[in-house]
């Protein structure tokens, strides 16, 4: 199957104003609103999409509101979007839309679609960084320290859920959908990545402990760099928002990370540089906790400097 | 006893963050009328800070408190979470007394371990 990552998440919320205002602070760009919501824009058109909770228009929800309440991922081709109806539809409902996205459920509850991907090529600065002994990333007279610069999120990278059972949502995504376990967290769930992507996880699914712990973890897109991260992060926590873990980078998947709550139900994270493999990389497997979650983490503080 | 905030500076029905140290304000206080709650600005799942924006405690409705990193949500009079990751933990009460307007709390704030 060939599924080449996220393509939106739709949101249902509460307070549409302040949900738009918090996308727009992230950095996405609005390409579409009204009075049923809006879309906001990474650089290659992956999106996320805010609904009021209330819309008839949605698929069910499988959490309180405000929480995500579909997943669509782009998959390459109309061939590989007609072996996904023809897998899915033998033991589930598929519903196919006026747009010719297919709209289904998975086995941990969570609504999910897929349609042949509208990702765009990048077009944006090309970000280097000087290393010694190599070629240089920028060129002379370029500054990589500039106050103004102007930081888009550049893809959808990953969405985070709990679920009741996580074996067999695992199993869903690996036998149906065909995607790969990259690592693990032992006892709480696997990292997993469609076979169109190298990218170490664009799912992330976590072992619920009760019947309060539902609905999406977190979610993020990527940034171009660390450097974008740690600046896109200190520029909203210097709007006011809250800094739930981070700076930071992790070990499985080695992407940097700064966490903020969020009004969509789950923490809404910036990230970079993320590892990418094949089919001849043998999963890892970690127990949770602080050890494993990180290389290495920072929080961040007040600007100072020598003298004052 | 230190004194936390004048009643007046914090809009009636909502919430504000206070005691501010480092990235987190430490309490936040709940104004109804002419009384208040204070509380720990501490989730009892994760033990971060609940607010999505400063000062953003509420339910877009107002009607409770919630947690906006997992979306628990606590009974604004009790702080019981009665939905989300914690449910069936409380929230820490910070006990406080208004005189002439001015919110009032110990110098000491109570612990989680309390």
């Amino acid at each position: 199957m060939n599924i080449v990552g996220l393509e939106t998440l739709v949101f249902g919320v509460e307070d549409m104003a302040a949900g738009r205002q918090y996308l727009l602070d992230y950095g996405l760009k609005e390409v579409e609103a009204s009075a049923a919501g809006g879309t906001y824009e990474a650089l290659d058109g992956t999106a996320v999409i805010l609904r009021h909770a209330s819309d008839p228009g949605l698929p069910a929800s499988n959490a309180p509101s405000p929480n995500l309440r579909e997943t669509v991922y782009g998959v390459a081709d109309a061939a590989t979007l007609r072996a996904l109806a023809d897998n899915l539809s033998a033991d589930r409902q598929v519903r196919t839309d006026a747009d010719g996205t297919l709209h289904t459920v998975d086995d941990g509850g969570y609504a999910i679609a897929f349609r042949v991907t509208r990702r765009r090529a990048i077009v944006a600065p090309h970000v280097g960084i000087n290393v010694p002994g190599q070629a240089p990333g920028r060129a002379p007279n370029v500054c990589a320290a500039d106050k103004a610069e102007q930081i888009l999120p550049r893809s959808l990278s990953h969405v985070v859920y709990f679920v009741p059972d996580v074996k067999k949502a695992e199993a869903f995504y690996q036998d149906r959908l065909g995607f790969r376990v990259t690592d693990r967290f032992i006892g709480l769930g696997p990292f997993m990545r469609p076979q169109g992507t190298l990218e170490h996880h664009t799912l992330f699914m976590i072992q619920s402990f009760n019947d309060h712990m539902v609905g999406m973890n977190h979610f993020t897109f990527h940034l171009a760099s660390a450097h974008e991260v740690l600046h896109s992060g200190w520029r909203f926590a210097q709007k006011g928002y809250k800094s739930f873990w981070g700076p930071g980078r992790h070990i499985m998947g080695s992407n940097y990370f700064w966490y903020f709550n969020s009004p969509f139900g789950g923490t809404m994270e910036f990230d970079a540089d993320m590892d990418l493999h094949d089919d001849s990389w043998s999963p890892r497997a970690m127990p949770p906790g602080a050890d494993n979650s990180q290389i290495f983490l920072f929080e961040s503080r007040p600007k100072w400097a020598p003298g004052e | 006893m230190q004194a936390l905030c004048r009643l007046e500076d914090v809009p009636d029905g909502a919430a504000r963050g206070l005691l501010r140290r480092g990235n987190d304000d430490q309490v936040f206080v709940l104004r109804q009328g002419d009384t208040a709650r204070v509380w720990l600005n501490d989730c009892p799942h994760n033990h971060r800070p609940l607010e999505y924006r400063q000062d953003q405690f509420l339910s877009a409705d107002g009607l409770h408190i919630v947690c906006y990193a997992h979306s628990a949500h606590f009974d604004r009079h009790s702080g019981y979470c009665f939905a989300g990751p914690c449910e069936g933990r409380s929230l820490v009460p910070v006990p406080s007394r208004i005189e002439a307007g001015v919110v009032w709390i110990a110098t000491e704030l109570p612990t989680v371990f309390d």
